[in-house]
C-alpha cells in the first residue's frame, strides 16, 4: 500500500549482470527513494532496460546474476526472495512499447493493476473504487470507456500509469514512457510523473534517452555508460562534459536553460573525444554561471496540467 | 461514468442470461431431436404410449447431451485459456499436440488391445485416448519447463507443434502396420459421441471438474498476459505457476474431452471468438464465456449429426469443421478481425 | 491438431468423388475380368500373386495352391499358404509395387476398393490383373467359377460351386416359410457402424434367411445412430469377435435392455475371419449364420 509518510528505498549496489558471455551491468549501484524522481540515462547498449527490470524484481530471459554487493532490495529485503505479489504491492513497473493482445476497455486495464491486492481471484469493490479514483484524478473519465486499440500512443500511455498507480506502490518503475510520444505528452507525463512523486511520496525511477529531458524532470540522475559503473548525483554534479564524453564517446557542451535554469547539453561533434576538457562556447547559447538561475516566467508554469 | 458503467454492466448482463438461455434451449432441443421421432409425452406417462421414447431420451439421448456439453465446455475453457495465455487468437486445444497425443494412445490401444478395458467402464480405445493426452501434454510441460521465462512459452509452442507431428507419424505407422483397424480408426479420428454416455461421464467426471475449476481460477491472471508477460510479472503473476496451471488445466481438458468424443477439431478454437463478437473483448468472463459457448456449439453440432442423414449419422467432427472453417474464415476478414471485440 | 482439420474435409470430398467414381468402375472392372479370363482359357496361370486372404482362400479351393506364387501377411486359410511368401498386408498403401514384381507373376488377384491404384501399374508391365469386386453371395460364386477356369481347374470349380449352392440350398429350404427374424450386424461400436445393402453381409444374411435391419441403406458402411438399432429392435445381434464384447457388456449398454435379441440373449459373436472373406468358407459362414439366427431349427446333415 502506498505510504505518503514513510520513506522508502529501492536499491541494488555492486550489480554484476551478464547474457552470456557478454557483460550488461559493471557494478551498478542504484537507490531510489521515496519522493524524489531518478531519471536513468545513457547510450544504447548500456543495460539502462535491463537494469530497470531487475530493479522491479525481474529476471530478464538468460540473463545471469553474476555477483552483487547488494541484489535490488526494496527496504532492505530482497526482491528475488518475495513473491511477485508481495513485489507488485510496493512496486509498479512499465515497461517500453507494450503492446496489448486484446482489445480491452481502458477501465478493465486500469483495474488490472489491483491485481495484486486480490486475495479470493475477483476484484472486490475496493478494487473498483480504487479505480475510478485513479481514472478520475488523472482525468481520464473521457476514455475510460473507450477501448485501448482505438486510443493514441499518449493516451495509451496515461493509462498504463493509470494501472501502475491502481497498484497503490511505493515505487514506479518506467522504461522509457515518453520515447515516441509528442512534445506535448512528453512535458504532460514527465510533469505528472514528477507531481506524483512529490506529493505522493513515490520514488520514481524513469529510464530516458534524452538527456535534456531527464535533466529537466529529474531531481537525480543516474549515468549508465555502456562499460563502467553507474554515476549518480544531482543533475548538476552528474551532467558535466567530462562524464557525459566518458559515457557517450562525442565531445559534449553543457548550459543552462534559459527557462528552467537546469542543465542542459548540446554535442559538438559525432567523433571521439579529445582527452582535453574544455567546453566550448556557442554563440547565441549563453552560459551562465550557477548563481545566475533565472526562474521560468509566471505564465509559462500555468500551462502545465495542474492534478 | 458511473451511468456508462452500469449501462455496459446490463448489456452485459443481458447478453450472458441470452447466452445461458441459448445454453439451456440447445440442451433440450438435443434431447427432442435425433434420428428417431419421439413424443415428448410418451416419455412421462406410465403406460400405453410408445416404449421406446423413454429408453431413447432418457438412456441414449441424455447421456450423450450431456456428454457433448461438457465436451464442448472443455475444450471450448482451455481454447480460451490457451490464447489468453500464448496471447494468439489462433490457439486452440491441440496446440500442444494433446490432440495427436490422444490420436496415437487410441490408435495404439485399440491396435494392440493391450489396455485392458479399464475397471470394465471404457473400451480401451478411450482410455488409451485419454492417457495418450494426457501424457503428451504433461511431456510437453515438462520439456518446456527446462527454460525460464517468456522462452519457455514460445519452447512450449515448438515442442508441442514438434511432438504432435511425431505423435501423427507414429498414428501412420501402426495404422498401415494394422491395416485391419484403418477404417474404424479413421472415422474414430473424426470425432463421435455415437456410442458414448454414462461410462464415460462417470471416468471423466473427476478430471473434467478439475480442469473446469482450474481454468476458472486462472481467469484473473490470464487477463493480465494481454500485456505480455513481463507486464503480467510486474503486476503480480507468477508466471510459471500460471504456465504450469494452465498447461495442466488444458491437458486435462482435452483428455477428457478426447475420451468423450475423439478429436472433434473448431469447438476450441471459436467458441472464444463467438464471445469476443458478441461481448467484446471480455475482460474475466472470457473462460467461463467461452464454455458456455463451446457447450452450446457442441450440442448443436450433435444434434445435426444426427439428424441430417438419419438414420446414418455424420461423425460430429465433420459438423464442427463444416460451421467452424467458414466461420473462422468470416472473422478473418472482418473489419474487426481476430483480435477485436 | 492439423490431422483431424484435413480428415473431415477429405471425407467430405471422397464422398462427393466416390459417388460417380465408384459407378464406373464397376461395370469396367467387370469387363476387364472377363477379358482376363479369356486370355488364360488356352494357357492357366502358373504364377498368381494374391493380395486378399479370400482370393487365396479360392484359389486354394479351386486346387491351385502350387500356382500361387505369393499372397499377404494376412493370408492364413488354408493352413499351408502360411509357407508361401508374400507381398505385404492387405492395404493397397502397404503393398509396395516392386515387390509385387519381383514374383513375375502372370495375373495378379486383387480386390476392388483396396488395389484400384495398382491395377493401372501393373497392366502397363503387361502384367493381368483379376480385380475381385465380391458385394453378393452371386458375384463370389462367379469368381471361384473364374478361377477355375484362370487356373485350368474348370472341373473343381464347378464342384466347389455345386458345393456351395448346394448348401445355400439346403439353407433357403430350412428357413422357408419360417419367421424372418431381424438382424443387426455390428461392425464397429464407437461409432455404431453397420453393414448396409451394398455390403457382403447383407447378402449373408438374406441368405441365411434373416432381414438386416439396415438393409435400407445404400452404403456398405454406413454409421448409424443408436436410437435407429433401438427402434429397430432386431432378434439377434451379430458381433464380430474382433471386437472383445461380452453378452454382459452388450447388456450393460445404456438402454440396450429393452432390444429383444439382448433380452432373450440373442447375441452371437461370430468369427470374422469366415464371414468377412468372399471366399469357399461362405457356405460355412452362411450356414453358421443360420444356425444362429434360426436358433430353434436344426441345420444336421448340410455341410
Amino acid at each position: 500500500m502506498a505510504d505518503t509518510a514513510h520513506t522508502h528505498i529501492l536499491s541494488t549496489e555492486n550489480l554484476y549482470a551478464s547474457y552470456g558471455s557478454t557483460t550488461v551491468l559493471h557494478g551498478v549501484s542504484l537507490a531510489v527513494r521515496s519522493g524524489e524522481v531518478l531519471c536513468l540515462s545513457g547510450p544504447n547498449g548500456s543495460g539502462k532496460s535491463t537494469l530497470l527490470s531487475l530493479m522491479a524484481g525481474i529476471v530478464p530471459d538468460s540473463l545471469r546474476i553474476d555477483s552483487a554487493g547488494r541484489q535490488p532490495s526494496f527496504d532492505g529485503v530482497q526482491l528475488s526472495e518475495c513473491s511477485r505479489k508481495q513485489n507488485a504491492l510496493h512496486i509498479a513497473y512499465m515497461i517500453q512499447d507494450e503492446q496489448s493482445a486484446w482489445n480491452y476497455t481502458a477501465r478493465d486495464v486500469v483495474l488490472t493493476g489491483r491485481y495484486a491486492h486480490t486475495v479470493s481471484g475477483l476484484y472486490s469493490q475496493c478494487d473498483r473504487d480504487v479505480t475510478d479514483s485513479v481514472i478520475t484524478a488523472m482525468g481520464l473519465e473521457a476514455i475510460a470507456e473507450r477501448r485501448i486499440f482505438s486510443l493514441s500512443g499518449g493516451e495509451a500511455q496515461k493509462i498504463r500509469i493509470a494501472r501502475a498507480l491502481a497498484q497503490e506502490p511505493d515505487m514506479l518503475l518506467l522504461d522509457e514512457p515518453v520515447a515516441n510520444l509528442d512534445f506535448s505528452y512528453q512535458a504532460e507525463l514527465l510533469t505528472l510523473v514528477a507531481q506524483l512523486a512529490h506529493t505522493k511520496n513515490l520514488g520514481v525511477l524513469v529510464s530516458i534517452h534524452d538527456l535534456n529531458t531527464a535533466a529537466r524532470f529529474a531531481d537525480r540522475l543516474a549515468l549508465l555508460p555502456r562499460n563502467g559503473a553507474c554515476i549518480t548525483g544531482t543533475v548538476e554534479d552528474v551532467l558535466t562534459a567530462e562524464n557525459l564524453s566518458a559515457a557517450y564517446d562525442a565531445r559534449f557542451g553543457v548550459f543552462r536553460h534559459p527557462v528552467y535554469g537546469c542543465p542542459q547539453v548540446y554535442t559538438t561533434s559525432a567523433g571521439p573525444v579529445q582527452n582535453d576538457g574544455v567546453t566550448d562556447t556557442v554563440e547565441g547559447y549563453v552560459r551562465l554561471p550557477p548563481e545566475d538561475h533565472v526562474s521560468p516566467p509566471e505564465d509559462v508554469l500555468t500551462e502545465l496540467p495542474r492534478l | 461514468m458511473k451511468r456508462t458503467d452500469r449501462t455496459q454492466k446490463a448489456g452485459f448482463a443481458v447478453s450472458a442470461a441470452l447466452l445461458l438461455i441459448l445454453l439451456v434451449c440447445s440442451f433440450v432441443s438435443s434431447l427432442l431431436f435425433g434420428a428417431e421421432r419421439i413424443n415428448v409425452r410418451d416419455v412421462f406417462v406410465r403406460t400405453g404410449g410408445d416404449p421406446f421414447a423413454r429408453i431413447i431420451l432418457v438412456n441414449l439421448r441424455l447421456p450423450r447431451s450431456l456428454l457433448a456439453a461438457l465436451a464442448g465446455m472443455l475444450l471450448a475453457g482451455a481454447g480460451a485459456a490457451f490464447q489468453l495465455f500464448f496471447r494468439n487468437p489462433l490457439a486452440e486445444p491441440g496446440i500442444m499436440g494433446i490432440s495427436s497425443g490422444a490420436t496415437l494412445g487410441a490408435v495404439a490401444a485399440g491396435s494392440f488391445g493391450a489396455v485392458p478395458v479399464f475397471w470394465n467402464i471404457l473400451s480401451p480405445v478411450n482410455t488409451g485416448a485419454f492417457f495418450g493426452a494426457l501424457i503428451s501434454g504433461m511431456l510437453v510441460t515438462s520439456l518446456a519447463g527446462k527454460r525460464t521465462g517468456s522462452s519457455a512459452t514460445v519452447a512450449l509452442l515448438l515442442c508441442g507443434t514438434a511432438l504432435g507431428t511425431l505423435y501423427s507419424a507414429f498414428t501412420s505407422i501402426i495404422l498401415l502396420l494394422r491395416d485391419r483397424e484403418l477404417h474404424a480408426m479413421y472415422v474414430w479420428m473424426l470425432g463421435s459421441f455415437s456410442g458414448r454416455g454414462w461410462n464415460e461421464l462417470r471416468f471423466i467426471a473427476v478430471p473434467a471438474v478439475l480442469a473446469i475449476f482450474l481454468l476458472t481460477l486462472s481467469s484473473l491472471p490470464l487477463d493480465l498476459m494481454a500485456g505480455g508477460e513481463r507486464t503480467a510479472a510486474s503486476l503480480g503473476v507468477d508466471i510459471r505457476k500460471l504456465r504450469l496451471l494452465v498447461m495442466t488445466a488444458g491437458a486435462l481438458a482435452a483428455s477428457s474431452a478426447v475420451c468423450a468424443g475423439g478429436t472433434i477439431g473448431f469447438v476450441g478454437l471459436i467458441a472464444p471468438h463467438i464471445v469476443r463478437r458478441i461481448f467484446g473483448a471480455k475482460s474475466r468472463a472470457l473462460v467461463p464465456l467461452s464454455m458456455a459457448a463451446g457447450a452450446v456449439l457442441m450440442l448443436v453440432s450433435d444434434t445435426l449429426a444426427r439428424t441430417v442423414a438419419a438414420p446414418a449419422e455424420i461423425p460430429v467432427g465433420v459438423i464442427t469443421s463444416l460451421l467452424g472453417a467458414p466461420f473462422f474464415i468470416s472473422l478473418i476478414f472482418s473489419d474487426k478481425g481476430l483480435r477485436n471485440g | 491438431m492439423k490431422l483431424h482439420y484435413r480428415l473431415p474435409l477429405f471425407f467430405l470430398l471422397t464422398l462427393c468423388a466416390s459417388v460417380p467414381a465408384s459407378a464406373d468402375t464397376a461395370s469396367e472392372a467387370a469387363k476387364s475380368n472377363k477379358e482376363t479370363v479369356l486370355a488364360f482359357a488356352e494357357k492357366p496361370a502358373r504364377r498368381i500373386v494374391s493380395l486378399s486372404p479370400a482370393a487365396t482362400e479360392i484359389l486354394c479351393a479351386v486346387g491351385a495352391f502350387s500356382q500361387i506364387a505369393a499372397c499377404t501377411d494376412f493370408c492364413d486359410y488354408p493352413r499351408n499358404v502360411k509357407t508361401l511368401p508374400t507381398v505385404g498386408g492387405f492395404d493397397g498403401k502397404t503393398l509396395s509395387i516392386e515387390k509385387i514384381l519381383s514374383f513375375k507373376p502372370d495375373l495378379v488377384y486383387a480386390t476392388r476398393g483396396m488395389h484400384d491404384y495398382l491395377v493401372g501399374t501393373l497392366r502397363s508391365y503387361g502384367i493381368r490383373v483379376y480385380v475381385s469386386d465380391a458385394s453378393h453371395v452371386s458375384d463370389v460364386l462367379a469368381e471361384i467359377g473364374d478361377m477355375g477356369t484362370v487356373t485350368g481347374h474348370t472341373a473343381e470349380g464347378l464342384a466347389v460351386q455345386k458345393h456351395i449352392m448346394s448348401v445355400l440350398d439346403a439353407v433357403r429350404v430350412k428357413v422357408q416359410g419360417k419367421k424372418t427374424p431381424s438382424v443387426y450386424w455390428e461392425i464397429w461400436n464407437a461409432p455404431y457402424m453397420s453393414a448396409g445393402k451394398e455390403s457382403f453381409m447383407n447378402d449373408l444374411v438374406s441368405q441365411a434367411g434373416g432381414t438386416n435391419i439396415f438393409g435400407d441403406m445404400e452404403q456398405a458402411y454406413p454409421l448409424v445412430s443408436e436410437e435407429t438399432i433401438v427402434t429397430r429392435n432386431p432378434d439377434v445381434i451379430i458381433i464380430p469377435d474382433m471386437e472383445k464384447q461380452t453378452l454382459q457388456s452388450i447388456q450393460q449398454r445404456s438402454g440396450w435392455n429393452t432390444i429383444h435379441a439382448v433380452q432373450n440373449g440373442r447375441v452371437v459373436f461370430i468369427n470374422a475371419d469366415v464371414t468377412a472373406r468372399p471366399g469357399p468358407r461362405i457356405a460355412d459362414a452362411v450356414l453358421m449364420l443360420a444356425k444362429a439366427i434360426h436358433s430353434d431349427l436344426s441345420f444336421d446333415g448340410i455341410r
